[in-house]
C-alpha cells in the first residue's frame, strides 16, 4: 500500500479555497440529505418492482436500434424477448440510465409518435397493453421523482444540462461513503495545490477540473438519465496537477509488511501519483459496459488531462517544497534512507 | 540451468561476492521488494486486464460461466505477461528492478557474479510466476533451502543478493529449513488441491455452456408445436400453450412467458391478452377483467371474446345465495351453448374442423368442471386432436364423460381399445383413474373377497404402464389403488401376502407403510386370528385420527377403509353408528381431501345400509357437486331422498336424470333393490310438489 503524505498543510489559513470547498459540499450534503433519503426511497421502491423493471426492458428491447447496441446487450436483448424474465430485468435497468427514455417512451406511446419498430409493425402493435399501462403509472411517478430528487436538480444528466449544473454536479454527493471519499482527497491534494501553486491556481484547478471532467463524460459516455454527480472530477484535476512535476520528490506512506523496518515514509517522484491514481481510471473505464457502470471513469480522465496541463502552466512558489519537507515529514525525512 | 546445489563446488560469483562484501538478501526483503513491484505493476496489470475484465462482466451478464472462467484466465494470463516482462526487462538491465532496489538488492548470475542474460532473467521470471501459483511457495522456499535460493533461482541460475551487510541473511537454522520445507511442501499440497478443483468447475462450466438451454420458453410447448399435426398452417406457440394449459399438462407460470412471448414479439396478440386474463382470473379479477377487455376491444366476433364473455359473466355475477344458484345454472347453461356451437355442421363426410383444440378444450374442461351435459363432452371429443397428448385429455374426458353417464361398459372399452395408443403419462393417469373407480364402486369386491374381472384387467394395465424410473411406483394414488388390488389378488389366491410388504418398499412415507400393514392386518379373519384383525383396525383408527387427512392420501384411504369396515358391522352395532357419525364430521371438514367423493361415498353406502336416509341424502346432496359423480349414485341418492321424504330433492334428481339427454331407459341394476325402478318411477309420477310424505315406498 501506498499513499501519499502531505501532512502539515490540514490548517486553514494555509489552504482556505480547499477548505471553503470542503464545508460547501458538506453543507450542500447535509441540506440536500433529507429530500435525498426521501427521493431515494421513492425510486428504490419503484426499482424494487420487478415488473415494472421487466416491463422497462421489454419496451426498450422492442424498440432500440439494435445495430448501436453491444454484442453482449444485443444477446441481452434477444433473451428478454425470448422469455427470459432475468434478462428482462437487466434490459430494464439498462433502459433505465439511457438518455431519456422513460420520457421519449412515454411520448411515443402517448401521442403516437411511433415509428417502426419490428418490420412492418408499429409500437402500439406489440407488448401487453394493459401492463403498459401500468409502466405508464411508474414511469411518470419516477419522472416525478427526478424532478425534486438532488441528484438530478444539481446533477447533470440527459435533458438538464444547463450550463449552472456544470458547476454544481460537483457539489452534489449520492452519498456518505462517495462525500466522505471525495472530502478526503479533495483536502490532501486541495491543500497541496494551494499551498504550492496559490489559493488562485486551487480554485481554478478545482473549478476547471470538474468543467473539463464533465466535458470529457459528455463527449467520451455521453450524458445519460443517471445523473453525474461528485467532486471527483475536480480531485483528479488537483491530484494531477500535484502530479504534473513529475521528477519532483514527494512523501508518501508507504506500508509493504507489518514489520518495523517495513512501512514508514518515503520521498519518491511524484509521477508514481499517475499509475497510482490516474492509471486505474484508465482501465476501469476500458474495462466497464457502456451504461452499466456507477463511477464516471471518463470524467476523472477528463479532470486529470485538465490538471496535467494546468500544472505545467501554473508556477510553483519556491518554498513550498522547502516547508512542505518541514511540515510534512520532519524528522522521519531525514532518518529514513532508503535507496530507492 | 543448475538445479543441483551448485555451491558445494566454489564458482567465481562466490569469489566475487565474498571480496564484494555482498550476502544472500533478507527474506524479508525480497517478499518487502516484490510487494513493491507489485504496488507499481498493479495499475499497469489491471490496464492490461483491462479488455479481459470487461469480457468477464459481459459473461456474467449473460450468466456464462463458462466465457467468464475463461475471460478471467486470459487475463491472469495477460497479468502474468506483464510481471515476467517488468522483471525480466529490470533484472536483464540493471540486476535489480524497482521494488529490489529500495532494499538494495540485486540479482546475479551465479557463475559469474554479473547481472545475468535476458533468457535466464525470463526462464526465473517464469518460474517465479508458475510457482506463485501454488500460494506463496517460492517465498516459503526461501526459507527451506541453504542458499536460500529457491526454484526460480535455481532455474535462472541465480542468487538474490544484499549489498548492505544489515540486510544480509545467515544460511538457515535447521529448524527454519524444517519449517520452510514444511510450509513449502503444505502451499504445493493446497494449491494443488485448489488448482485441481478449479480445473473441475471449469470442466463443469464447459459442460453446462454446452448443454445451456436458451431461450427460457416452456420445453413442453417447443416439442408440442413441432409434433403438431396440421392440416392447415403451423400453429402458433401461443395456441399450444393454451390447448396444453387446458390439458392440464404446463402450469400458469409457463403459459405466462408464453404469452408475454406473444404479446411482446407480434405472434398471437388476442390469445396472448386471454392466456394472461385466464391466468388471473380468480386471482386478480380486476386485472383479469383488464385483459378480457382487451380480447374483445380486439376482436369482438371472435372465439376467444365468446369465451372470454363467458368467463367475465361467471365472475361478475352478485354474490348472494339465491344469485350463487342462478349463477351456477346460467354458467352451465352459457358454457353448454357455446360448446354446441363448436360441434360440427352438416353431415360427417362434409365436416371440416375448424375449431381449434384450445377452445375445444378449454369448452370440454369448464363442461367438466361445472357438470354440464356429459352427452355434449362425448359429442365435443369425437374429433381427433392434432396431438397426442391433447389427444390423450380427450379421451380422458370421453371416458369419464361415459362414466358419468353410467355407460361405463363402453367407458372401459375406450380405455382398453385406446390406451396403448396414449402417450405412458397418460396412460398411467387413465388406467390408474380406471383402476380407483372399479375398485371403489359397485364392482369392487364380491362376496368371495375377488375383484371383478374389468377392475383386474384394468389395475393391471396401470401397473404396467407405471415406471419406476419416473417415480410413479411410489406416488399416493398409485399405491392406494394397487394396494386395493393386492387385496384382491390376495383374497383370490392369486397374490401371497409377501404383496403386501414388496408394495410396503415402494413407498416412501410412514403413513403409507402402516395403511398397508393395518390392511395386511385386517385381511386376518376376525374369526380365526382376531387379535391380528382388532391391530389392524386400531392401527387404522390412529392414521385416520392424523389431522392432516386433506394433504395426506394415505389417511383419507385409512378413512375410507375404517367407514367400509363399519359399514359391515351390524346396524344394531350402537358403537359402530356413533363412530361412523364422528366419522362423518371429519369428512365434512375435510373437502380438499383427494378423493372426497369416494370418502363420501363410502360414508353414503354405510348409511344406506344403515337405513339412515335422512343423512345418507345430506351426503348425497354435497356428493352432488364433485367431479365423479355418476347417474347410478344420483338414483341412489334420490332413492335415499324419497325414503328420507325430501320429496322435492328426490323429484329434481331424477328430472335431472333425464335432462342429460340418455336414450335408455332407467335401469334397475344398481341399488341390489329390486323395487329401485319401482321407487324412481314413483317419484317422476309424484313430482317435488305432491304432498305424499308419510307415505314411504
Amino acid at each position: 500500500m501506498i499513499f501519499p503524505l502531505l501532512r502539515g498543510l490540514l490548517w486553514f489559513h494555509r489552504a482556505p479555497v480547499t477548505w471553503i470547498m470542503v464545508a460547501l459540499n458538506v453543507v450542500v450534503f447535509a441540506w440536500s440529505f433529507p429530500a435525498y433519503r426521501a427521493a431515494d426511497q421513492a425510486v428504490e421502491e419503484i426499482l424494487d418492482d420487478d415488473e415494472f423493471v421487466a416491463i422497462n426492458g421489454l419496451l426498450f428491447a422492442s424498440t432500440v436500434d439494435l445495430e448501436a447496441e453491444s454484442k453482449s446487450v444485443r444477446e441481452l436483448i434477444d433473451r428478454a424477448l425470448a422469455g427470459s424474465e432475468e434478462a428482462r430485468v437487466l434490459v430494464g435497468h439498462l433502459a433505465l440510465r439511457r438518455a431519456d427514455f422513460l420520457k421519449m417512451m412515454s411520448l411515443r406511446i402517448s401521442h403516437g409518435l411511433m415509428g417502426p419498430v419490428q418490420p412492418g409493425k408499429e409500437i402500439n402493435e406489440i407488448g401487453d397493453a394493459i401492463a403498459i399501462a401500468r409502466w405508464r403509472q411508474k414511469s411518470s411517478r419516477l419522472l416525478e421523482i427526478q424532478d425534486v430528487h438532488p441528484s438530478y436538480r444539481m446533477g447533470l444528466s440527459q435533458g438538464r444540462a444547463q450550463l449552472w449544473r456544470w458547476f454544481t454536479y460537483q457539489i452534489a454527493h449520492s452519498g456518505f461513503v462517495h462525500l466522505f471519499w471525495n472530502m478526503i482527497f479533495l483536502l490532501i491534494f486541495g491543500t497541496f495545490v494551494e499551498h504550492s501553486r496559490g489559493s488562485l491556481a486551487a480554485l481554478i484547478a478545482v473549478w476547471g477540473a470538474g468543467v473539463a471532467g464533465a466535458f470529457a463524460y459528455v463527449l467520451l459516455s455521453g450524458l445519460s438519465a443517471s445523473p453525474l454527480v461528485g467532486a471527483s472530477a475536480a480531485v483528479s484535476g488537483l491530484i494531477a496537477v500535484a502530479a504534473s512535476k513529475t521528477s519532483r520528490r514527494l512523501p508518501f506512506v508507504y506500508w509493504l509488511l507489518p514489520i518495523r523496518g517495513y512501512y514508514g515514509v518515503a520521498w519518491l517522484p511524484a509521477w508514481v501519483l499517475i499509475p497510482a491514481f490516474v492509471l486505474p481510471d484508465l482501465s476501469g473505464w476500458l474495462s466497464a459496459q457502456p451504461g452499466l457502470t456507477a463511477v464516471a471513469y471518463t470524467a476523472h480522465i477528463g479532470g486529470a488531462v485538465f490538471g496535467f496541463t494546468l500544472g505545467q502552466v501554473l508556477k510553483e512558489r519556491p518554498d513550498a517544497m522547502i516547508e512542505l519537507a518541514k511540515g510534512a515529514t520532519g524528522s522521519v525525512a531525514t532518518s529514513v534512507r532508503l535507496s530507492a | 540451468m543448475v538445479l543441483g546445489n551448485p555451491f558445494e563446488k566454489s564458482t567465481n560469483a562466490d569469489k566475487q561476492s565474498s571480496s564484494s562484501g555482498e550476502g544472500a538478501a533478507l527474506p524479508f526483503d525480497r517478499l518487502a521488494a516484490h510487494i513493491a513491484d507489485f504496488i507499481l505493476l498493479l495499475p499497469i496489470m489491471a490496464l492490461v486486464m483491462a479488455p479481459f475484465r470487461r469480457a468477464v462482466m459481459e459473461a456474467k451478464l449473460l450468466d456464462n460461466a463458462y466465457d467468464s472462467d475463461w475471460a478471467l484466465l486470459q487475463g491472469l494470463v495477460a497479468a502474468f505477461a506483464v510481471g515476467i516482462l517488468w522483471d525480466t526487462f529490470f533484472i536483464s538491465m540493471w540486476g535489480t528492478s524497482p521494488g529490489r532496489a529500495i532494499f538494495g538488492m540485486r540479482v546475479v548470475d551465479i557463475w559469474t557474479g554479473q547481472k545475468p542474460r535476458a533468457f535466464n532473467a525470463f526462464m526465473r521470471s517464469l518460474t517465479w510466476y508458475v510457482s506463485l501459483l501454488s500460494l506463496g511457495a517460492p517465498f516459503f522456499a526461501v526459507y527451506g533451502n541453504l542458499r536460500r535460493r529457491p526454484l526460480h533461482d535455481r532455474v535462472g541460475d541465480t542468487e538474490v543478493r544484499a549489498r548492505s551487510t544489515k540486510r544480509q541473511s545467515a544460511p538457515p537454522q535447521m529448524w527454519e529449513l524444517a519449517v520452510g520445507s514444511l510450509f513449502t511442501t503444505g502451499a504445493v499440497f493446497f494449491a494443488t488441491l485448489i488448482l485441481t478443483s478449479q480445473a473441475f468447475v471449469f470442466q463443469e462450466h464447459a459442460r453446462l455452456a454446452e448443454e445451456k438451454d436458451e431461450p427460457k420458453l416452456c420445453d413442453e410447448v417447443s416439442i408440442a408445436a413441432d409434433a403438431w399435426e396440421g392440416r392447415d398452417a403451423r400453429p402458433t406457440r401461443i395456441s399450444v400453450a393454451l390447448s396444453l394449459s387446458s390439458s392440464g399438462m404446463i402450469d400458469s407460470d409457463c403459459l405466462e412467458r408464453e404469452a408475454d412471448f406473444a404479446l411482446w414479439n407480434g405472434q398471437g396478440r388476442l390469445l396472448g391478452y386471454l392466456a394472461k386474463g385466464l391466468i388471473r382470473y380468480g386471482r386478480d379479477i380486476e386485472d383479469s377483467e383488464s385483459y378480457f377487455a382487451k380480447v374483445c376491444e380486439l376482436e369482438p366476433d371472435s372465439d376467444s371474446c365468446r369465451i372470454v364473455g363467458w368467463y367475465r359473466d361467471f365472475a361478475l355475477q352478485g354474490d348472494k345465495a339465491e344469485d350463487e344458484i342462478n349463477r351456477a345454472v346460467a354458467s352451465v347453461e352459457s358454457i353448454e351453448k357455446i360448446g354446441r356451437s363448436l360441434l360440427p355442421k352438416g353431415p360427417r363426410s362434409a365436416r371440416s374442423t375448424t375449431t381449434p383444440d384450445w377452445l375445444r378444450l378449454m369448452v370440454l374442461r369448464e363442461l367438466f368442471v361445472q357438470k354440464g351435459d356429459a352427452q355434449l363432452i362425448l359429442q365435443l371429443t369425437e374429433e381427433p386432436a392434432r396431438y397426442e397428448a391433447v389427444g390423450a385429455k380427450l379421451v380422458e374426458y370421453r371416458v369419464r364423460a361415459l362414466w358419468r353417464l353410467d355407460q361405463k361398459r363402453e367407458a372401459k372399452a375406450t380405455v382398453w381399445t385406446s390406451a396403448d395408443a396414449l402417450p405412458r403419462a397418460q396412460r398411467v393417469v387413465l388406467t390408474s383413474w380406471l383402476c380407483n373407480r372399479e375398485l371403489y364402486e359397485s364392482s369392487r369386491l364380491s362376496e368371495n373377497g375377488q375383484c371383478s374381472a374389468d377392475a383386474h384387467r384394468a389395475c393391471e394395465m396401470m401397473e404396467s404402464a407405471a415406471d419406476e424410473v419416473n417415480g410413479d411406483l411410489s406416488t399416493p394414488a398409485f399405491v392406494v389403488a394397487s394396494l386395493r388390488h393386492a387385496e384382491c389378488r390376495v383374497g383370490s389366491g392369486h397374490a401371497g401376502r409377501a404383496t403386501f410388504s414388496e408394495l410396503a418398499e415402494q413407498v416412501e412415507e410412514s403413513s403409507g407403510k402402516k395403511l398397508i400393514e393395518s390392511v395386511r392386518l385386517l385381511q386376518s379373519s376376525l374369526s380365526t386370528q382376531p387379535e391380528k384383525h382388532i391391530l389392524g383396525l386400531t392401527q387404522l383408527r390412529e392414521l385416520a385420527a392424523l389431522p392432516d387427512s386433506e394433504e395426506d392420501m394415505f389417511v383419507t384411504e385409512a378413512n375410507i377403509r375404517l367407514v367400509e369396515e363399519l359399514g359391515k358391522r351390524p346396524v344394531t352395532d350402537k358403537k359402530a353408528s356413533t363412530e361412523l357419525a364422528d366419522l362423518r364430521e371429519r369428512w365434512y371438514k375435510s373437502q380438499k381431501a383427494r378423493h372426497y367423493s369416494d370418502w363420501g361415498r363410502a360414508i353414503f353406502e354405510a348409511l344406506v345400509k344403515r337405513q339412515d336416509w335422512s343423512r345418507a341424502a345430506e351426503v348425497g346432496v354435497i356428493l352432488g357437486g364433485e367431479f365423479d359423480f355418476d347417474r347410478s349414485l344420483q338414483k341412489k341418492i334420490a332413492v335415499a331422498a324419497w325414503k328420507a321424504g325430501k320429496l322435492k330433492l328426490a323429484s329434481e334428481l331424477v328430472d335431472s336424470l333425464e335432462k342429460t339427454r340418455f336414450p335408455a331407459s332407467i335401469e334397475s341394476s344398481v341399488f341390489s333393490d329390486d323395487a329401485q325402478s319401482d321407487v324412481l318411477n314413483q317419484i317422476r309420477r309424484s313430482g317435488g310438489n305432491k304432498k305424499t310424505s308419510g307415505r314411504h315406498p
